[in-house]
């Protein structure tokens, strides 16, 4: 498989929007390995939550939404090989 | 060139060992039938140092010095180069729940270049979501969702390749 990376971003997300987060590769990305995301918010009430994730070069973008009543956290990370 | 009758010292010609083929001898200002030590790779197939690629081309790095001749390959692995061709896409569903839930599917997958994990079709409330790909040694794909609601939703709906 190779060498794996890892990244990992966190913040917060606006409710009811695609929230695009990025992920810059240490080169070329072959393959996600691994891909965790939590959304946090026990408080409110977060409807359908949806992950995406892709690549596109040197980068993993990603996609996390939530119809939610509050402002959830996230945190991501994602494992990557590169070519 | 005309060599002088009386002396040359052959500095103009070979600088050292690694100039000449390995197996061959040579001459030169410092040694007189001194062996050639560059690794002969003509007609060899060798496994390449890397693979990288930009938006155009794919590049094989040369794994070690040496004579190349148009017999000569570098080769990659497979895996190792975009294979638009062999795309695949599944789809599956898998439920979330607070104790967790996960499916693995698949077999011989090399990459994950898209994933879409969506329970958007749901109006169930998913406390705290956590969602995980995963693509295993053996070739397999792990999707694994959780939440701290008590509810189990509906389904969350998966396509990737």
């Amino acid at each position: 498989m190779g060498t794996v990376y890892t990244k990992s971003v966190s913040g917060t997300l606006v409710k009811d929007t695609e929230n695009i987060v990025n992920f810059t590769a240490d080169g070329r990305v072959k393959s996600i390995v691994e891909y965790n995301a939590e959304m946090i918010n026990a408080a409110a009430r977060p409807y359908c939550p949806t992950l995406e994730a892709w690549i596109d070069g040197n980068t993993i973008y990603s996609t996390l939404y939530e119809k939610s009543d509050g402002t959830p956290k996230y945190n991501a990370t994602v494992k990557y090989t590169v070519l | 060139m005309a060599i002088p009758a009386d002396y040359h010292n052959g500095s103009d010609y070979v600088s050292g060992a690694g100039d000449v083929l390995s197996g061959k001898t040579f001459t030169n200002g410092s040694s007189v039938g001194a062996s050639g030590a560059m690794p002969d790779k003509g007609g060899s197939t060798i496994d390449a140092g890397g693979v990288s690629q930009d938006d155009n081309y794919t590049y094989f790095f040369v794994p070690a010095n040496g004579y190349y001749n148009t017999s000569s390959r570098i080769r990659a692995a497979n895996s190792n180069i975009f294979q638009n061709s062999k795309i695949k896409v599944y789809r599956t569903s898998l439920k979330m729940s607070k104790a967790g839930n996960s499916i693995t599917i698949g077999s011989d997958i090399q990459r994950i270049i898209y994933f879409h994990m969506d329970s958007r079709k749901s109006v169930t409330v998913n406390y705290s979501p956590i969602f995980n790909c995963k693509l295993n040694d053996d070739g397999t794909v792990t999707f694994s969702v959780k939440c701290t609601n008590t509810d189990v939703a509906n389904p969350v709906y998966i396509w990737w390749h």
